[in-house]
């Protein structure tokens, strides 16, 4: 069920991106026409058969017929000159207003005259409304939706005030006789049918495409759009909240700042779109050789990635940091000339009980450090409460 | 207004248990109730008792009762949990959703399928209980309603129930309505239908403009409220071409911060994030607006993309952009703080907009050559 309302919304989402105003209107009105024939067929027949004409006030039934052949030919008329213009990418709002109001008048005669309080012709309204809203523009359907409720509201007027009969189509007989009342509840049975599944497949979508944009939206607000990997102000959330954690717990959290060698060059020599590449794949590099899915890897703007390493003391940082250097020797980056490696040079920091602020001050001197030393190494520090001064070694 | 709208979609956005179940108590309980007072007047008016059978309406209106107090002890159950982070798990959405769905589907089958308007209201509610919870609460009401209504429409074909069991005759049959289905009917659609209409047209707008959002965050830079490099890239491919087909200039500026990484290391990266803030706004507020694009290119690099402007304007603007930037008073850890830009221009020329790209860049290069906080232009 969510697997097949998902392709759906795509496949929907996928036509909607793709398809002009002038193509929607064309596919409203394919849409409809089989309808309406079926409803012009079945007036037909109950014109035609004495039993169930006994049961209709004859002469609003050929109104209606005569309302539906102009409906008909209006649409067709209109689906002719939208056809040679279905390519054509111009918004196209008046065609739009004349499809809903074309259709929407229709439906919303039937409501009126089989009684404009019962379901089936006002769920068949609402259906056409939600379809309308997908398909044409919100103001165009705004507009229509008030004045094909306005005619409902001014015949509920006449009822009230000027003793308008409800249901002005239908008269007692249509209840008497079998035939008749057989016809009537076949005409109002199918109104439902077409319209329930259509207003529930519509809110489903509806839904489902409001949850999926949430995702993404949710998504796009954490994750840095190059790499995938999650932005600097996600990133700092999380190790603030892992800082939080440390204090319950007591164990070490140890973090890396990284910074590509010579990146600048890269940049310079192969161009930006070449440096970007490069960036994705440095990015799967360091995916793939930290601990999923407990370390969180992310990029901090340019070419600077940090890794946090949630309850981990220096020792295993520097195994992530030693496999990380060993992954990249002979990591592939297709998008430079052979041979090319591209190193990193990182700062470490095992740290308890400091802030955010004095971690990440005391990775960046190291990362300055690492860098000062000649690039491709890591340098390491313990931030202890006790003693300002730091433990620190350099390694290869 | 809007800001009501926004606190109701920042609610329907979160999904809290709780929050929700109390919502969908307070947004079914009026209909029900509504239905309920009817039903009990027409218990107590014996005028209008005759319309129905009163067997049958005086068990209907018991259940709905107890679907009433169900709800509201529900209610009342997760509002005095709603603040808790997980609420009272899923459980409770599936005890007031589905029964409510079925509830409403019953009364539909029972006053008239064809001639009521409780269709409406099963719609409506439909999208309530999906609008505050996830699918899986509604499915099971939703297709054991669907499955009842089938194997009610086959019975009524068949004869064996009548239109409207729970009422002596059907609500309309022809003739004219007695005052009392004049009157129900009246107060049932309309609180049905509006809700239902207002609420389709709301969240197809709340669609729009979360997909608007979308595409505006997709392409800014969110440090600095600019376009991001994709995005002026595609700007520039676009501008390019006009400057080519209409033979206006168009300029460039590239920009970079003087020392920024020395402001990231004395003072912190939150200092940097400042210094890029304003700095953005600064080149903002110093662009024509829906004329000119501004981005953020990465790290403390910006470019800025001038259409129907020749060298020397480009060059006024940048350098009014360094004046600027050197008058704003950045403090931090107590200390004022100075910040000054280096910046390339270029004006491009037969419409290579890319090729006077790297020509401001090389510009730029130049100005930071040259000991920075400086401007340098050239033709391309």
């Amino acid at each position: 069920m969510q697997f097949s309302t998902s392709e759906m919304r795509r496949a929907i989402e996928r036509y909607l991106s793709h398809s002009t105003s002038a193509s929607r209107c064309l596919l409203v009105i394919v849409a409809t026409i089989p309808y309406m024939l079926m409803y012009l067929t079945m007036h037909g027949w109950g014109l035609s058969s004495p039993e169930v004409r006994a049961g209709l006030h004859v002469e609003m039934l050929w109104a209606v017929q005569g309302l539906l052949g102009f409906t008909l030919c209006a649409l067709v008329g209109l689906a002719l000159w939208l056809w040679p213009r279905q390519r054509d990418p111009a918004p196209r709002p008046w065609a739009e207003f004349a499809v809903a109001m074309l259709v929407g008048e229709v439906y919303t005669t039937f409501a009126i005259l089989v009684g404009p309080f019962s379901a089936g012709p006002v769920l068949v309204l609402m259906g056409i409304s939600a379809v309308g809203l997908l398909l044409f523009q919100w103001r165009v359907m705004m507009v229509a939706t008030v004045l094909c409720s306005g005619a409902l509201l001014v015949y509920d007027a006449l009822m009230l005030w000027f003793d308008a009969p409800y249901g002005p189509a239908i008269t007692v007989g249509a209840f008497a006789h079998g035939a008749s009342r057989w016809w009537l509840t076949f005409w109002q049975t199918m109104m439902l049918a077409v319209s329930l599944p259509v207003l529930v497949v519509m809110i489903t979508l509806l839904f489902a495409s409001q949850e999926a944009l949430h995702r993404r939206l949710r998504r796009l607000s954490t994750t840095d759009d190059l790499t995938g990997l999650v932005n600097r102000h996600h990133f700092m959330g999380r190790l603030t909240s892992e800082l939080a954690r440390q204090q319950r717990s007591g164990q070490a959290l140890s973090l890396v700042l990284l910074d590509a060698d010579h990146f600048k060059r890269i940049n310079d020599v192969h161009g930006h779109a070449t440096g970007d590449e490069v960036l994705v794949v440095l990015a799967q590099a360091l995916s793939a050789s930290v601990r999923a899915p407990t370390d969180l890897v992310g990029r901090l703007g340019g070419e600077e990635f940090a890794i946090l390493l949630p309850d981990t003391a220096l020792v295993e940082a520097e195994a992530v940091c030693t496999r990380l250097q060993h992954n990249l020797r002979d990591w592939p980056f297709p998008m430079l000339p052979t041979p090319a490696t591209v190193t990193v040079s990182m700062g470490v920091v095992q740290s308890l009980g400091f802030d955010a602020e004095a971690i990440l001050r005391q990775a960046d001197a190291n990362l300055y450090r690492a860098k000062a030393a000649g690039r491709n190494q890591a340098v390491y520090a313990v931030l202890r409460a006790t003693q300002a001064a730091q433990a620190t070694e350099a390694a290869p | 207004m809007s800001r009501w709208l926004l606190r109701l979609d920042t609610w329907l956005r979160e999904r809290h248990p709780a929050r929700s179940t109390v919502l969908f108590c307070l947004a079914t309980l009026p209909w029900l109730g509504m239905l309920w007072v009817f039903q009990a007047y027409a218990l107590w008016d014996p005028e209008v008792r005759v319309l129905f059978d009163p067997a049958r309406l005086r068990l209907v209106h018991t259940v709905l009762g107890l679907l009433i107090l169900w709800l509201s002890l529900l209610g009342g159950l997760a509002w005095v949990r709603r603040g808790r982070p997980g609420g009272c798990g899923p459980v409770l959405g599936h005890l007031v959703v589905t029964p409510t769905l079925l509830m409403v589907i019953t009364l539909w089958l029972l006053y008239g399928l064809l001639d009521t308007p409780l269709g409406l209201m099963v719609m409506a509610l439909l999208i309530v209980a999906r609008a505050l919870f996830a699918l899986r609460f509604v499915l099971p009401g939703l297709v054991l309603g669907t499955g009842l209504m089938l194997v009610w429409a086959t019975l009524q074909a068949q004869d064996l129930i009548g239109a409207s069991p729970l009422l002596a005759a059907p609500v309309f049959t022809g003739s004219g309505l007695s005052w009392w289905w004049a009157l129900w009917l009246r107060v049932v659609f309309n609180a049905s239908a509006w809700p239902f209409a207002a609420a389709l047209l709301y969240l197809f707008s709340s669609l729009g403009r979360h997909r608007a959002e979308l595409e505006a965050l997709v392409r800014t830079d969110r440090q600095t409220g600019l376009c991001n490099r994709r995005e002026f890239m595609n700007r520039l491919g676009l501008e390019s071409h006009r400057h080519e087909r209409s033979g206006q200039a168009m300029s460039l500026i590239m920009i970079d911060l003087d020392h920024f990484k020395r402001i990231n290391d004395t003072h912190g990266h939150p200092a940097g994030d400042v210094v890029l803030a304003h700095v953005g706004a600064l080149i903002r507020a110093a662009l024509r607006q829906h004329v000119d694009v501004a981005a953020r290119m990465g790290g403390e690099e910006f470019a800025v993309l001038l259409p129907d402007t020749d060298l020397a304007g480009a060059d006024r603007v940048a350098r009014k952009l360094g004046a600027a930037l050197r008058m704003a008073n950045f403090s931090f850890d107590g200390q004022p703080l100075t910040v000054t830009l280096s910046a390339g221009v270029a004006q491009a020329r037969g419409g290579q907009g890319d090729r006077a790209l790297r020509v401001a860049d090389a510009n730029l290069y130049k100005a930071k050559q040259a000991g920075r906080n400086q401007v340098v232009s050239s033709l391309v």
